[in-house]
């Protein structure tokens, strides 16, 4: 045999086999390495950590934390052996024969496969990764795509793609669709028919573009973004609970308005809101934005434990925040560690530090609140100053040096004690005082005491407590005129009037004395006094009074105030979440999952803030941009907008989300108008939203985005629309809240006298937010579309389709009203076209000409309505009709306004499309 | 089709499974009626997340229990306010004679109380009791038409909470958690089981004595259950059900045409567009046309014979508890799951004479003696009571101890919250009959046996619907949430 040839075969022999040992290799035995999240975490969350996570450790065995998952278990075998399968307990009890120890517990056994996954893993080293929203945004370079406008469009394309979906994109809808898609999604409202007309005339490139710069510089903006952010604030004019009493927080909503008009970067407006009273030299609405956390609940039903529902309230303000800004409930770790994220029972109240600093305590008067400028009507003021001058014959006022104190202690009879002058070991606040010590009094200045026999108190005093007062004439050790023994109100403002020792009246300074009653303590609140004169005065002043101390009296909103460094609470651990079981003491601290704390931000609400803003936050512009979308189109990009955590759904698009998070921080530098132009720009924002029978059967739900959006508009949308539409809108905005009409006998809470008064003229119409919520009984056409109670943050409403909506559209006064309006106004333009006023009416609701089958529709109801109103000549009793008032013309406007009610019903008007 | 619903069910039922498999085994069966007669609704559905898609079972849609049911039904009658338990139920002869005597401070010690002052004294009864029915069950004067039902009753002495001021005990009891925004009792069981009648709500709320319960809509609401399953308040005074009525410029014809052409545009928008929730707005309009037609012929209590308004006690127009009991066994009647009635009024501090134990609080115990009587007499006469569940209770007890307020001494008697002790009485469905559970001290202030707690009872309620309180969940905000929280063990004592 040939030497050369022998070693050419060995060779060649020595090749195949390698080759053959490669294809098996490839084929059969190498196996990429396995991913924990993609792999590894979803057996774990679906088979394991119920039982073995944050809540219960069976075994004490814990699948949350990796050092956990390598401890020793009950049994004292090693849970995880990394790199050692064959000695993992982990491993072994997945594949026990007795089933009694065999893991998971009295359930089917893991799949070959997922034990395969499993114990390879542990082979690889264990190696544990944060779940994928804990983890910081990745920037992914943009895919290449032959269609859209902008990389949203490059990265819908891409994961179309990927996944072998077998559509097209949907073409570009209608130029009115995209008008009136884009109007309601901005600012709420319809376009109006001039709008749509300069659309459709504008050939231009950029006509599109110049719409929606028009929109997002329109003041409707800021009421649209408003309507969301108040579920999220919790926002109502009441205070919740039995007695439900109003509660004055409107010029919150108004910063809202004003902040998303401005379009205040989100940075900064997220650090008002939960820190604003902390900055530097704080401006009224840096100070007034701190509303947003005294929308929790106050209970001000008798003999509640005020502590109880501080403690409700702040809980509730670290669970809003990171509802709000997180997209994580914290909630569940009040009681014991999260049963899935790796959030610990400890770190709650480390979090719960940084809000349970502040002031307020359940206080019916809802102290401490801020008094802006313009709570008082001052030109007002000395208007009636000088009327009552003129009727008591003295000289005029002179209006340059009189402030609101001052006034105060000139005009009205009720004197607050914070227009005290002087004081002695007493604590101030906004509307009271509470004495510190035995002796402490407060001295008002020159008072002009009416002749009296009695004096009036108002005051407040916990349970079981007592306290004695002392009015004294002149100086603090000056002639007794009255004594005031105070016993408990249940915590709860009183006024107690007690007769003076002796007749006086003229000029005098008067000081009250505090001193402890018998068996009580010094405790409890004053807010001030009134001589109750002894001959009543005329009428007539009595009225100017009360208006004037209308205008020189405000009940202040309720903002937030960090106590005194040197009262400061301690904050303890809840045992199993209960504010009355108390462990070990925590100070302010994040969670360890998260990025670090800033090492130059105070420890406290404002270093909290500007944590959450931080770009190292893997949540904050993830959660921003994903409510965004959804708002837009129907489903965030992460589906739960409410749980970003291991429980949550994963995003449809990771990669845009994370790349659109990274470009709200940095290219739009938080800017909120900027992110939604870009995304409105998109090719994927305009696309029809008619659905193909193909895309019906592949993706029925629109997770590729590959049509438009295509649901049901808002409460807020549907009311403010129909409004629109009809000319009846009010453009007012700001202000306290209104009263529309609602149903009789809705407002019926226990010991409260609050009535709801209907409010009159443009009051009527004005948008939704403008509406009077308050939450033991909610403005019930809201609450019939999806609108919650405002109890609690509310991070993504449901939406549902039931008869009772039909219900309100159908009979509810507001769209009675509508439909008048747009019969009134249709037959106007319209006076001898009945078709062509119906063609109108459908028109100004929907901004094209109806179908030739639609029209046809809404004729015949025409002609139905016709011959049943010609019968029936009690209802045109119930209409007036100008300028010509005659039986016909008043059917033809009743069944033409059944034509308008029929419109305003139809799912194309109540629907974005 | 609900016999085979239930057979098919009956066989599911060892899979331990949810409502919500269910809905998705069953639709399969029954999916396309809906759709094509559109006369059930086949509206927009739930899955575990929350998120809408659209099957052909509506959410509304009847189904059966997870496991074989006794009751199909419940009629729960809250007396709000709290009535004392000392002056109905729950017999302490002893209490007589410290009647007057100082309270011992060993009693008071770490208790919570709404209003009491320093010292009070203790308060004997102020009703004469007597043993009725072959059960024996002790009744007090104030309630002479109910003792002869007594047999029919299940009593709870032994009932507790955590709750002692009213709107937070309200929501306990109701929705098992003190703090507004979780789903109430009467939105779970509608969730779970959906109506008998589609067109008529599922869950319905009926309230009298003046007021609305302390704690307000919450009471009734769905919390993060979509919001169709909230409870609907049906009113005896204007709207029987909000919006129900036409404008003053319509009436029921006219409304036909209308809700007509809308459905017709509609139907030519869907064939455009495909959306299959058109679809569902076409039955939901379709359902709202048939409600504004049936919820005020069944609110109308005009028609019905004099005798039973006799036996009631009822007058057509009022706005009173005689009423809402007639209509309550109307609507179970028409197959509503769940109807609450709320009757305000027990609050008996002994502030005026309208809180007094001598006053107010009688004029309450007329109020419903009567009614709650012919109420439990009528579902039974019609057979009505074997499969529906009635329930009597307030939101916590009264204490022993007569009233006093600091600073002033109440001229009224009255007793405070408490807590720590009430009764409830339950009738019907799967309860035993002529049965009394649990005791109290000798004084009714404190629980010594058979303790059922809020959350017992509504797994024990939820448990005679055949459900199953720990299986019936709903995923929210990353975990399933239930009626009882983590706590409530199924009354065993109580069922027949």
């Amino acid at each position: 045999m040939n030497f050369k040839n022998r070693y050419l075969k060995y060779f060649l022999s020595a090749f195949i086999l390698l080759g053959i040992f490669t294809i098996i290799y490839y084929t059969f035995l190498y196996q990429p390495k396995i991913d924990f999240n993609t792999q590894v975490r979803p057996i774990l969350n679906a088979k394991c950590t119920a039982c073995h996570g944050g809540v219960k450790k069976a075994g004490n065995i814990s699948f949350i934390y990796r050092e956990e998952a390598l401890g020793k278990g009950k049994s004292g075998k090693v849970c995880i052996a990394p790199g050692d399968a064959a000695h993992s307990e982990f491993i072994a009890r997945l594949t026990h024969h007795d089933k009694e120890i065999r893991m998971p517990l009295n359930k089917e056994k893991l799949s070959d496969e997922e034990i395969k996954i499993l114990t390879q893993w542990v082979n690889e080293g264990a190696e544990w990764q944060d779940h994928w929203a804990f983890i910081k945004p990745q920037l992914s370079p943009i895919p290449s795509a032959d269609w859209g406008n902008n990389f949203i469009d490059n990265f819908v394309i891409a994961k179309a793609d990927n996944d072998e979906i077998d559509l097209k994109p949907a073409a570009e809808a209608d130029k009115v669709t995209l008008i009136r898609r884009a109007s309601l999604d901005i600012i709420g409202l319809p376009p109006t028919s001039e709008e749509v007309n300069q659309f459709l005339q504008d050939k231009s490139a950029n006509a599109y573009e110049k719409v929606i710069d028009r929109l997002l510089a329109s003041p409707s903006y800021g009421e649209r973004w408003t309507a969301l952010w108040l579920d999220l604030a919790r926002y109502a004019d009441s205070k919740g609970y039995e007695k439900d009493q109003a509660r004055n927080i409107w010029r919150y909503r108004d910063y809202l308005i004003q902040a998303f008009n401005e379009d205040k970067k989100y940075d900064q407006f997220t650090i008002e809101q939960l820190a604003g009273d902390l900055l530097p030299k704080p401006t009224e609405q840096q100070i007034l934005a701190t509303a947003f956390h005294r929308n929790t609940l106050n209970n001000d039903e008798g003999g509640t434990e005020d502590e109880e529902f501080r403690t409700a309230a702040i809980l509730d303000r670290l669970n809003t925040t990171f509802d709000v800004w997180q997209g994580i409930t914290v909630g569940c770790t009040q009681c014991h560690s999260h049963p899935y994220d790796p959030i610990r029972h400890k770190e709650y109240y480390q979090l719960l530090d940084f809000f349970n600093q502040t002031k307020d305590c359940d206080n019916p008067d809802e102290t401490p609140v801020y008094f802006s400028k313009n709570d008082f009507d001052l030109e007002k003021a000395k208007l009636i100053a000088s009327q009552i001058n003129a009727l008591e014959h003295k000289q005029g006022l002179q209006a340059m040096d009189i402030d609101i104190k001052k006034m105060r202690r000139a005009y009205l009879s009720w004197l607050k004690v914070t227009d005290c002058d002087v004081s002695s070991n007493v604590r101030m606040d906004e509307k009271k005082i509470m004495p510190l010590k035995e002796g402490a009094f407060v001295g008002f200045k020159n008072v002009k005491i009416p002749e009296s026999t009695s004096i009036a108190f108002g005051y407040r005093m916990p349970n079981n407590q007592e306290c004695d007062v002392e009015v004294r004439l002149d100086k603090p050790n000056g002639k007794v005129v009255a004594k005031f023994n105070l016993q408990s109100s249940f915590n709860e403002w009183y006024f107690k009037e007690r007769p003076l020792i002796s007749n006086i009246s003229g000029e005098h300074d008067v000081y009250f004395v505090f001193n402890k009653g018998k068996n009580g303590t010094l405790d409890g609140g004053f807010s001030g006094f009134s001589f109750k004169p002894k001959n009543k005065e005329p009428h007539l002043k009595d009225s100017l009074r009360q208006e004037l101390s209308k205008c020189l009296n405000s009940e202040g909103t309720p903002i937030l105030t960090d106590l005194p460094k040197h009262e400061a609470r301690t904050t303890r651990i809840f045992v199993r979440g209960s504010f009355q079981n108390l462990a070990d003491t925590v100070s302010a601290a994040v969670p360890e999952v998260f990025h670090k704390f800033p090492t130059n931000a105070p420890a406290n609400r404002l270093g909290l803030a500007q944590w959450l803003v931080s770009k190292n936050n893997p949540l904050t512009a993830r959660v921003a941009v994903n409510r965004y979308w959804e708002q837009l189109f129907g489903t965030g990009l992460v589906e739960t907008l409410e749980d970003f955590g291991s429980q949550g759904n994963k995003p449809t698009h990771p990669a845009l989300l994370d790349n659109l998070a990274l470009y709200f921080m940095n290219d739009c530098d938080w800017s909120m108008k900027k992110l939604l132009k870009t995304i409105v720009m998109s090719a994927t924002y305009k696309q029809s939203s008619i659905i193909s029978k193909d895309a019906l059967a592949i993706d029925p739900k629109n997770k590729y985005l590959l049509r438009g959006a295509r649901f049901r508009l808002t409460t807020e949308q549907i009311r403010d629309q129909s409004l629109a539409v009809s000319g009846l809108l009010s453009k007012k905005m700001y202000g306290p809240s209104v009263m529309p009409a609602q149903p009789e006998g809705i407002w019926q809470t226990v010991y409260s006298g609050a009535t709801w008064t209907t409010s009159k003229g443009e009051d009527a119409h004005r948008r939704a937010i403008y509406t009077y919520i308050r939450r033991s009984a909610p403005y019930p056409s809201f609450i019939t579309f999806d609108n919650p109670s405002r109890e609690f943050c509310v991070v993504r409403r449901i939406r549902t389709n039931t008869p009772l909506q039909a219900l309100v559209t159908l009979n509810d006064t507001v769209y009675n009203e509508v439909a008048f309006a747009l019969a009134k106004e249709a037959i106007l333009k319209n006076s001898t076209n009945t078709q062509g006023a119906i063609a109108a009416m459908y028109a100004k609701a929907l901004h094209k000409a109806p179908n030739i089958n639609t029209l046809a529709v809404l004729k015949k109801l025409y002609t139905q309505s016709y011959a049943k109103y010609s019968k029936q000549p009690k209802f045109t009793g119930l209409v007036a009709y100008t300028p010509v008032s005659n039986h016909q013309h008043k059917i033809h406007l009743l069944s033409m306004a059944v034509v308008a009610s029929a419109i305003v019903n139809l799912d194309e008007f109540i629907t974005k499309e | 089709m609900r016999t085979t619903k239930e057979t098919q069910f009956f066989q599911e039922q060892l899979k331990n499974i949810t409502r919500r498999h269910f809905l998705q085994n069953v639709s399969t069966g029954i999916g396309g009626i809906a759709l094509g007669s559109l006369l059930g609704s086949c509206s927009t559905f739930f899955d575990k997340k929350g998120q809408a898609t659209t099957v052909g079972s509506g959410p509304m849609d009847a189904s059966a229990s997870q496991y074989l049911a006794k009751a199909k039904r419940v009629i729960y009658l809250h007396m709000a306010g709290a009535p004392s338990q000392i002056e109905l139920f729950d017999y302490k002869p002893e209490l007589y004679k410290l009647d007057g005597k100082e309270c011992p401070p060993s009693l008071m010690a770490g208790k919570k109380f709404a209003f009491m002052g320093a010292k009070p004294n203790m308060l004997g009864p102020l009703a004469d009791f007597q043993q009725y029915g072959k059960s024996g069950a002790w009744v007090s004067n104030h309630l002479p038409h109910f003792s002869k039902v007594v047999d029919d009753v299940c009593f709870v002495k032994s009932m507790y909470t955590n709750e002692f001021n009213h709107a937070p005990a309200q929501l306990f009891m109701h929705t098992g958690s003190p703090r507004a925004g979780r789903p109430s009792i009467g939105s779970w069981v509608t969730y779970g089981l959906g109506s008998e009648n589609q067109n008529l709500p599922g869950f319905i709320v009926l309230a009298s004595g003046g007021k609305n319960p302390d704690a307000g809509k919450s009471i009734w609401g769905s919390g993060f259950l979509p919001t169709v399953y909230q409870g609907v308040q049906c009113r005896s005074e204007g709207d029987p059900v909000l919006y129900v009525s036409d404008p003053a410029t319509q009436d029921r014809a006219l409304k036909g045409d209308l809700i007509h052409a809308v459905n017709d545009i509609n139907k030519l928008h869907l064939e455009e567009v495909n959306d299959p929730e058109i679809a569902t707005r076409i039955a939901q309009y379709e359902m709202a046309y048939k409600m504004q037609m049936s919820v005020p012929e069944v609110m109308d209590i005009s028609k019905e014979p004099a005798y039973i308004h006799q036996m009631y006690g009822t007058e057509p127009g009022k706005s009173s508890f005689a009423n809402n009991c007639l209509l309550a066994r109307r609507l179970v009647e028409q197959g509503v799951r769940f109807v609450q009635l709320f009757h305000w009024g027990w609050d008996s501090h002994g502030a005026d004479n309208q809180t007094s134990l001598k006053g107010g609080f009688r004029d309450q115990c007329r109020d419903i003696d009567q009614p709650m009587t012919a109420l439990l007499e009528d579902l039974k006469q019609r057979g009505l009571l074997e499969d529906t569940l009635v329930v009597w209770g307030g939101e916590f007890g009264r204490t022993p101890i007569r009233e006093i307020r600091p600073g002033g001494d109440l001229k009224n008697v009255g007793r405070d919250h408490n807590p720590g002790a009430f009764t409830i009485w339950m009738a019907g469905a799967g309860i035993k009959a002529g049965y009394s559970h649990g005791e109290t001290d000798a004084i009714s202030f404190d629980v010594v046996k058979d303790k059922v707690h809020v959350h017992d009872l509504q797994a024990t309620i939820m448990h005679t619907l055949g459900m199953d309180h720990e299986k019936l969940t709903y995923f929210y905000q990353g975990r399933e949430f239930r009626l009882t929280d983590v706590h409530g063990n199924i009354v065993k004592e109580l069922l027949a």
